[in-house]
This record gives C-alpha cells, structure tokens and sequence, in this order.
C-alpha cells in the first residue's frame, strides 16, 4: 500500500499540499482557461512544475476528449417502426427482454420481434459474438427450428426478429396440465412471477388469447395416458431432429428448455431462440433470480461454468430434463435457490420417473436417464440417435440406450451377442499376433497390409522383430492360445452390435487379462504389447502407453533388464511414446540404446536397431542433437557395411536413416545423394514395383523439394503415387502422405491446374480421417470453409493426437469458437507434447486472454532454449519457437519477421501470426495489415489461405462493427 | 439491495445547462432504458478499474472484476426506479455503493464475513499486468493512422494511472475520464470539494511523474 503524499518529493510543502494558488491555477488550466494570470505569484520552482503538469493534463484530455453524450437511443413504443418493422403490440415483457409482434415492412409477413435492451451492459466483444450467431442461427432451415429473419441494431436497439408462431410455449402447457390434472405437492414448473421472471414470459405470444393455449393443450392427450407419452415422444422427436439439424452445422443452442419450446395449435413443435443463449448468459443472468429458470435445464458441465466446453451434448442433456418435466410435470431438479439447485445438477439424480408417473413405459425412462447422464460421454452421442430411440418405442422395437459399460451392456443380450463380441476380439488379437509373428495363414487379402508392413518395417528396421518373435518360447505361445480360445467363444463377426468398437473390445480384454492370466505374467505381457501394438495401428497412441508400459515393467520384473524381450518392450515403448509425443520418449530412447549396448555391444544388430527411433527423435529437436543424430546414422551405417555389405537391405536402409538425418540438418545436398544411392540399389536389387524402392522415392522427393528443386520432386512423387495407388489403394495412410506431398510439390513447381485437381480429389477423404493437416495442405483457399465446418462438427476423440488436433483448434480459432480450440488443445497437451502445439495451446489462451495460461504455454514450448538464467537463446530458433518468442514480447514484430524472411517456405508465416495476435488484441486495422502482407510475403500457399479466410472474417465485422470495436 | 445503497439527495443541484449529461441522467430517471444504457456504457470502464481494486487479489481468480461490473448494472438496471439523484456524480456514487455490495457478496460467498475491511484498498495488478505485459512492442514504428496512435498514447496514458495510489486514481478518473466537478468527484470520494482539488493537484503531479518514466 503506497502513501497518497510522497514523502520524496521536494517540491511539496511538509503537509504534502501544494500552495492554493497552484491548486487554483491547475484547476483553471484544466477547466480550459489558458490565462496565465497568477503564476507570477509562484516561486520559480512551482513554475516549472505547473508547465510539466499542464502538459500532463494535455495529454489527459486528447487521451479523455470532452465530448457532448450522443443522442440517447429513442424508447420503443407501440406504433413505432423499428427499421424495417412495425410494431403492432407488445406481447411479452421479462428483466431481460422485451417482445414484440411485429410486421416487416419490406416483405408484409408478421414477425415476432425480440427487443434485447441490455446491450449497454455488454461490451463490444460480446454484441458482435451475438450477431455472429444470431446470424449463423439464421442460416438454420429446419421445419421445427423458428426461422430468424433478421437480426439488426436500428437507434442503438439490438433485436432479432423471427416468425410469428401461434401456439403456447411447453412451459405453459405443463402449468396447465398441472393445473387441470389436480398436480400438488411438487413445486410448479415455472412459477413466472417469482423464479423465471423473463424468458418464458417473454417468449413469442406469451401474451396471447387463451383460446391458444386450448387449441395446444388439445393436441395433448390426457396426462398419463398412452396417448399423452406417444404425444411426448412426438415432440420429442421434432425437437431431437431439429436439434441434430443445428448440430451438424455446428451451432448449439444453448438454452434449451420448455420455455423455448413451442407447440402451435396444429400440435407441431417448434424450437425458439437459437443463437441467443449466449447472450443472455453473458448479460448477467447467471448471477440473479433469472438464471433459475435457465439453469434447471442446464448440463453440469455448462452450469458450473468451469469447464468452457459446452457441446451439443449440453442440448441434447437439456432436451432430456425437458422430457422428464414433461412427463413428470414438475421440473427434475426442484431446488429455489441458486446454491441447492446446482449441487443438485452436479450431484444428484432426480427421483426416478417411475415413482413419478407409474404408467410411463420403462423404455421412456431409460431413455431419458440416458439423455440426462451427468458424463457427456455417457447421453447419447447425437441428437438424431435420442430421436432414433424415441422412434424406437414408437415402433415398439428395442431401444439402444443400455445403462453404460460394456458388461452392462452385453448383459442384457444374448448369449450368441456376447460370442460375437469375444469373437471380434479373437479375431483382432490373433490378427495382430500373427501379423508380428509373421505367421503362414495371413491370407491374400492382406498382401496390401503386408506391403505397408514391410515398408513400416523398412524404416524402423524392424524385419528383425519378427525373427525375435518366432524365437520366443513355445510355450507361451501355446499359453496365449489357450487363453484365447477359452476366452473368446465362437467366431460370428456378422451379429455383432452397432455400438461395439475394436476400441472397446480392446478394454475388455486388457480387463480380462487381469484376472483369467493372474498366474501367467509373461503370457500377460506378450498380450498386452499386442494389445498395445494393435492400439498403435488404430493411432490410438496414448491408449497403447498404458499396456506397453506394463508389458514392460512385467518383463522387467520376471526377466531382468537384460533380457532379450525386456529389450524388445523397451524398443516398442520408445517407439509408443515417440508417436504419442510424450516428453519422456527421448530419454527413454536414450536409455533403451544405453542397455543394449551393454547386452549386446555397440555394433550388434540388436543395438542398431533400437537407435533408430532415437536418431529419428534427435533429429527433430535441437541442433546439437542434429548433430548426435548424424554421428549415430553414420556410425550405424558403417557398422553394416562392415558386418553385412553394401547391398543388404538393412545397409540401405541405414543409408536412408542417415540421409533423413542429413536432411534434418539441412545437409541437404548430401542427403539427395544418398537418397539417390539407395533408390538406385533398390531399384536394382528389388524393381520398381516394390514397397521399398518406391520409400527411399518418396524420400529423394521431399529431399528435393526441400532443396526447392520442386519440379524434379513432382516427377518422382507422380511416380509413387502411382504406384502406391496400386499396391496399397487410394485410401491408405502412406499413399496419402504422397498425395499430400505431390499436391505440395505440383503447386510449387506453379502447375496450378494439376495441384487443384489433385486436392479436391483428396480433401474429403482426409476429414474424413481426421487428418486435418493434411487436408489444410491440399485444400484450396476456396474449400477453408469446407474445413473449418467439418472442424465445429468433429468428434475429437477421433482425430488423431499431434499436428491433427493441433490444426483443429487452429481452425476452430479462425472462426471464433475460442473457448472450444482452448479445450482441444488442453486435452492435446495434457501428457506432454510438441513444440508447435504448446505454441498454439499459448495462441489459443491468448486469444482467450488467459495471458497467465497463454504465458505459461509459450514458455512450455521454448523449454529447450530456456538457458541456466532464466533467459532464452533463440539462436537458430525455428518458426514454431520464435512465433512463441514473439507472444511473449522476447522478440518484437520486426525481428520475428526478419529472422524468416529468407525462408522461401516460411517468409509469410510470422504475418500471419503478427494478424492473429494484432486481432485478439483488438487492433483490427493493424490485424488487417498483417494478413494483407502474409498474403504478399507469402512464396507457398498454405499461410495466404489462413490470411485470406481471416480477411474475408474480418470484413465481414467490417460492415457495421469495426469502428465501434475500436 | 437497495436499502444499502441510498444516494443521499443533493442539496445544491448542479448548473443543469453546463452539464452535458443532464438530459441523459433525467431519461433515465423516467425509466428509459436507452438513456439509461447509455449511462451505464460510459461508466463501463471506471466501474471495472473500481472493481478491480477493491476486488481481493485471490477472489480474481474466482470472480473477475467485469463479471461483477456486469452484475452491478444488471442490478441497477433492476432497481433504477431506486436512484433518487439528479446528476451524473450522484449516479456513480450510487453504482459504486452497489458495486461494494457485489464485492461484498463475493467475499462472503467465497471466503466468509468479516475477513477484510472493505474501505483498505490495494492496489492490484490486474489491470496493469495485462496492458503491460502484452502491451504491444512494435507500435509506434508501424502506426497506420492517428487513430493508431492515439490507442497507443491511452496505453500508456493507462499504465501511468495504474502505479497511481488508489485514491489519486479515482480523483483523475472522476475528474477527467468522467468529467465530473470537483463537488461531484469530492461526494464520490467521500470529502470536500477543495479536499478533491488538493487531491487532484498531487495526482496530476505524481502522474506527470510516472508519465516521464514510462518515456
């Protein structure tokens, strides 16, 4: 706490006051008089100190003008015009908004006119989100969904106008069923006056006749019938698929309740409000008396506020509690105060419908526990499939909500289900068991995945596993089948169930493993490495960790570190936690090497082969392990030249390692070379047509490529596209990989025409696949919308960890869905990760303004250059670190621009990211610029498209918002 | 809510023709909604830099200072039927009585009654640390325009005020960002007017300080 008078200051008298006149003439100047007349009274040093302190006051007020307040906004009143509305009457006032009916003038149709009168409240950020999705909301076309026809901001009034609905809002309809059936006891649904003052007052024709009310009520059968469930059930399903139809599109509604839905007098359903729940929230009636009404139909995960993901499982959880109250006709979860009623969400279940309505059909219930889970994971995982369940009990057919978990689940099939399931499970383990073990019964149909093998295979260098895995003992091998075969009955893939996934077959039998092999840890071990092996080829990296791990630590246990197989689970677990990211992988890789060359020596072929993974690992981090890597490639390779000759395939393939490594350090000249060396002997030894040949091709390619010898790179990359198309099909991961980089490769060699052409065929697949870096690379700047709406509709689970998510968020960025790209890139980083993606984990806070979490993030991903004294070197720093090094001001624009302007491939990038940052700052003009230069600067495509999709972003705020952003 | 926060009715009414806002605060007090979002859209800002100091440092983690700004005008929005004032002084002072209940209801939600004497203000970093940290590096050179500029100067113009003692702060803000009179600053900070003149003389001073070290 600081003391107001400064005990320092000289010039101040012993009280701290200055002399009265000098307190009347500042007074003066400030009031605008520029009469010097009685500073002649002032001792010379006051004089000074009055100039200094005027022109402070100068700065104040060109910094604070003196402007006369604008004219406030005009009151609406009945009669008025609202822009291109007339107001006919006011049919609903709450707290918080007030609405009209009205009639648009342009095109002579009726218009329910919603007022929001809060907006001063709001800052400038919040309104254009509003407007952002008050738009979006109004692309929505949907027979349930209440069309928004405009959205607007006439004399300082925002307000959103939709179609005129005649028809009563679900919450009145239960208030007067609770009236009509003689409901006590319970509290009611929605006592407006006291709990929901607002919403549902204040929506669409809440102020009508009653006759409409009547004409709703009487589509509804009597409470309790089976007529009244089947008539739930309908409006149920309107609502679901209406709800599915905004969720594909990537909107979510945010508040759905029986206040925001509507059932006209034909009894059809209608769904109000899209694209105004966020506003609400944000005016502030999260903390008062209106948020009741709101936060009973809330999702835990949206009520508590903590977590930033609110998905479209929040609405589908709303639509649930919705159902219950309607079938019940008292809300599920009762409490009136604030505190109560979310423990209750967080906590508690509701009583179960069956004690509340006995004649409600035990289906009807299952669904709505389901659709009411607490866990997202855990409520159905769209809209559509509530809506398919509800059609289910229609059609009294047997519904797909099951109580969760697997067991469960299976528990209530039959016996012939669950042998499908086991044998879904034989077949997957079996399958990877034999693929490893290289095993005679892998049929023709496989001689593609054999192929990608072998390739895989070529790179690790890992033909030797097999050799080591036909050696292990017999006996275990016989224990494994045992298992198996008790295990998992017979084979019937054909009546398995539409929900059961490989993945969940996996957990079970990592479960099973637990207890049926408890005396057999070895045989365990084999299993689990399989299990994690296969979760390795599902890219479901940090799920296969887990079991390496343990079949390592078992080995280690009951073998010693010494062992051969111990050895052989230390190479595939270095191997799990390079994919996976992990920040222990190098050292791990580091250690692996280090024990086998102690069992085997430095020379062994054992011993080679386990540096590989590290080479690769040295490779991609800094330059001083650059430097180690090439040492170790070139050690490795005149190891096998000496023990094995130079015409092995593993010679070759250590060739090519140290060409990678090469590569890695920019030695690139020397690695084309070898690149050409070893495509040369393979062609030789192997022909054209082989898997290998056609790898160290691609190689050569991206060598030349990086050499900016681009079109020698399209010609040989047209070459293994081709031939990867044949032998593995357009599909497989490697031949896209070539397809991503031919299309990178055309387009730089400037055959624009062929380079298009190439990625539209392709785009598609890769969303479908998840590989959103990929896809970013191919896609045209036409198709970034196309990207960015698969981004808001992706179930992230199923993207790949790494770059792919780490593009997601980015793309989720670029169209505003900040908290959200926050989230992906928490759940990314949560075990560790790369540089690149702490960088975007720090944008993404930025833009968030957590300038802590941002801060901390940027850090994280300059460990490597943190020096002993808490500084950074960023000496040859590369783009992902400066751009880092830029967020946090250790570099400013001008530098980070600077030190890439001579990279051909990223002389555009720090723009882009100067746009970005400028953006969520707020400096829109300044964010403009950059973009704008990013496009200029920019040699490839990749950063121009980004910049150019910000841009058209940008102006589309331009319109009516920039200025008063600013 | 309201019992605690009764704007005491003025005695003198201030030069109703000199003032600006004059019109605007008597909209309001009819119950027009757009004068009074008006008002409270030019108070935003002072609001949160209040809020921010009389917010415990630990509680920012849990409330942010703009939430409860956004509550207290939610509130007020409520009860403006409430305000018994007549100018736009008598107005902040009743916003910040209801601010210092939010503030109130926010400690004792979090941390119990009776923790902190709610008149021992800090000086926290909330602000500050934002506009400081990330202010940007590379501005003046680049500037496109005088609008440009002009942020910049607010930037450091900000920064300046931040290292002021809390009531200094106050005093230029009443004074220069809200243009109030001396009476109407002295009623906000609970003095005379001459007090408030004294105390503005030692903020300009200590600011043009602080302004020449941030060159």
């Amino acid at each position: 706490m600081r003391n107001e008078t400064d005990p320092s200051d000289p010039s101040a008298n012993e009280n701290g006051e200055f002399p009265a006149a000098y307190c009347k003439l500042l007074v003066a100047y400030d009031a605008g008089e520029r009469d010097s007349a009685g500073s002649e009274a002032l001792a010379g040093e006051y004089l000074e100190r009055l100039e200094a302190n005027q022109a402070c006051l100068d700065i104040l007020h060109e910094a604070w003008p003196q402007e006369p307040p604008a004219e406030p906004p005009a009151e609406i009143e009945p009669a008025q015009a609202l822009g291109d509305f007339q107001i006919v009457r006011e049919i609903g006032r709450g707290g918080m908004g007030v609405v009209y009916e009205a009639e648009q003038l342009s095109l002579g149709r009726r218009v329910a006119l919603k007022v929001l009168p809060f907006t001063a409240v709001l800052d400038e950020k919040a309104i254009t989100r509003f407007k952002n999705e008050a738009r979006a909301a109004a692309t929505l076309e949907h027979p349930s969904i209440v069309p928004v026809f405009a959205v607007g901001n006439e004399r300082g009034v925002y307000y959103y106008a939709m179609a005129y609905i005649e028809g009563r809002t679900l919450a009145e309809v239960v208030t007067a069923l609770r009236q009509k059936s003689g409901h006590v006891g319970a509290p009611p649904v929605s006592s407006a006056k006291t709990l929901d003052v607002g919403l549902s007052e204040a929506t669409p024709a809440a102020a009508d006749t009653e006759p409409q009310l009547e004409a709703a009520l009487s589509t509804l059968p009597d409470y309790g019938s089976r007529e009244y469930h089947t008539s739930v059930m309908r409006l149920g399903i309107q609502a679901a698929r209406a709800l599915h139809h905004a969720h594909e599109r990537g909107i979510v509604h945010r508040d759905i309740k029986s206040g925001n839905l509507m059932v006209d007098t034909e009894g059809k359903l209608w769904v109000t409000d899209f694209g105004l729940a966020r506003i609400e929230s944000e005016a502030g009636m999260t903390v008062t008396g209106d948020i009741l009404g709101t936060l009973r139909y809330m999702a835990p995960e949206q009520a508590d506020g903590r977590t930033s993901v609110v998905d479209h499982r929040a609405d589908i959880y709303a639509l649930g509690i919705t159902l219950y109250e309607l079938f019940a006709l008292r809300p599920a979860f009762d409490a009136k105060e604030r505190g109560q009623l979310l423990r209750q969400i967080e906590r508690e279940d509701p009583p179960t419908l069956r004690k509340l309505n006995a004649t409600i059909p035990t289906d009807l219930v299952t669904i709505v526990e389901k659709a009411i889970a607490k866990e997202p994971a855990e409520r159905y995982g769209s809209a559509a499939a509530l809506a398919n369940d509800l059609e289910r009990v229609l059609e009294h057919r047997p519904i797909l909500a099951r109580p969760p978990g697997l067991i469960a689940r299976i528990g209530k099939w039959s016996r012939r289900h669950v042998a499908a399931v086991w044998a879904m499970c034989v077949v997957l383990i079996l399958a990877t068991i034999t693929a490893t073990v290289g095993n005679v019964w892998v049929s023709r149909a496989n001689t593609v995945a054999q192929a990608a093998l072998a390739e895989s295979q070529s790179n690790l260098e890992e033909a030797d596993r097999q050799r080591a895995l036909v050696e292990a003992r017999a006996a275990e091998n016989q224990a494994v089948t045992d298992f198996l075969v008790t295990a998992f009955k017979s084979p019937d893939p054909h009546l398995l169930g539409e929900e059961v996934t490989v993945a969940e077959v996996l957990v079970e039998a990592e479960k099973q493993l637990e207890s049926k092999l408890a005396g057999q840890p070895l045989v365990q071990a084999t299993l689990l490495a399989a299990i994690g092996e296969t979760r390795m080829g599902l890219g479901m990296y940090y799920e296969a960790i887990v079991p390496l791990e343990r079949s390592y630590s078992i080995r280690l246990r009951e073998l010693g570190p010494s062992d051969d197989d111990t050895l052989e689970a230390m190479v595939t677990l270095s191997n799990a936690y390079y994919v996976a990211e992990r920040s222990v992988a190098m050292p791990f890789a580091e250690r692996t090497v280090e024990a086998h060359r102690e069992v085997f020596g430095g020379s062994d072929e054992r011993t080679l082969r386990a540096t590989s993974p590290l080479i690769l690992m040295y490779s991609r981090s800094t330059p001083q392990h650059q430097e180690a890597a090439v040492h170790l490639a070139t050690l490795a390779l005149s190891a096998r030249q000496a023990t094995l000759g130079p015409d092995d395939s593993k010679t070759l393939a250590a060739k090519q390692t140290l060409g990678n490594a090469l590569l890695y350090k920019n030695d690139i000249d020397q690695a084309i070379s070898l690149f050409k060396e070893v495509v040369e002997d393979r062609r030789r030894l192997l022909g054209s047509q082989n898997a290998q040949t056609i790898s160290s091709m691609a190689q050569l390619a991206s060598a030349c490529f990086k050499a900016d010898r681009v079109a020698e790179s399209a010609e040989l990359l047209d070459e293994v596209v081709d031939t990867r198309m044949k032998l593995y099909g357009a599909n497989h991961p490697t031949t896209i990989r070539a397809l991503v980089d031919q299309h990178a490769a055309h387009s730089n060699a400037g055959h624009k025409e062929i380079a298009r052409k190439i990625g539209t065929d392709a785009v598609p697949a890769m969303l479908d696949r998840g590989r959103y870096a990929q896809a970013l690379h191919m896609a045209h700047t036409d198709e970034m919308q196309k990207l960015v709406d698969s981004a808001l509709t992706q179930d992230i689970d199923k993207v790949p960890p790494g770059i792919d998510r780490t593009v997601v968020a980015e793309l989720l960025l670029h169209c505003g869905k900040i908290s959200e790209a926050c989230e992906v890139m928490e759940l990314a980083t949560r075990k560790g990760g790369a540089i690149y993606m702490f960088k975007t984990k720090g944008i993404c806070q930025f833009a968030a303004r957590h300038s802590q979490a941002a801060d901390a993030a940027f850090r994280r991903s300059l460990r490597a250059r943190r020096l002993e004294n808490g500084n950074y070197n960023l000496e040859g720093a590369n783009p992902d670190e400066l751009t880092s090094a830029y967020f946090l001001d250790l570099i400013d624009k001008n530098t980070f621009v600077a030190e890439l302007s001579d990279s051909k491939r990223y002389s555009g990038l720090p723009w882009l990211y100067v746009g970005m940052r400028h953006e969520y700052e707020g400096r829109y003009i300044d964010a403009k610029m950059a973009y704008t230069r990013c496009v200029e600067e920019s040699h490839y495509s990749n950063m121009p498209k980004i910049a150019l999709y910000r841009l058209d972003r940008l102006g589309m705020l331009n319109h009516e918002d920039v200025g008063s952003i600013e | 809510m309201g019992d605690n926060v009764k704007t005491p009715v003025p005695a003198e009414s201030r030069q109703a023709v000199d003032d600006p806002w004059s019109g605007t605060v008597a909209a309001a007090c009819e119950g027009s909604r757009a004068a009074q979002g008006r008002l409270f859209a030019d108070l935003r800002k002072y609001l949160r830099s209040r809020a921010g100091v009389v917010l415990d440092r630990e509680l920012q983690v849990k409330v942010s200072p703009s939430d409860l700004v956004q509550e207290t005008l939610m509130e007020a929005y409520r009860a403006f039927d409430k305000f018994e004032g007549k100018t736009r002084g008598e107005l902040i002072l009743w916003l910040q009585g209801i601010l210092k209940n939010q503030v109130k209801m926010a400690h004792r939600r979090y941390r119990g009654t009776g923790k902190r004497d709610m008149r021992r203000e800090e000086r926290v970093d909330y602000r500050g640390s934002r506009a400081s940290r990330w202010s940007p590096v590379d501005g003046a050179a680049t500037t496109p325009s005088g609008q440009m500029h002009k942020n910049e100067q607010v930037e450091r113009l900000e920064r300046a005020i931040a290292k002021l003692p809390p009531r200094q702060e106050q005093v230029v803000r009443l004074r220069n960002e809200l243009r109030l009179t001396f009476e109407e600053a002295g009623k906000v900070l609970g003095c005379s007017a001459g007090a408030a003149e004294k105390l503005w003389t030692r903020a300009v001073d200590r600011l043009t300080r602080e302004l020449n070290d941030e060159k």
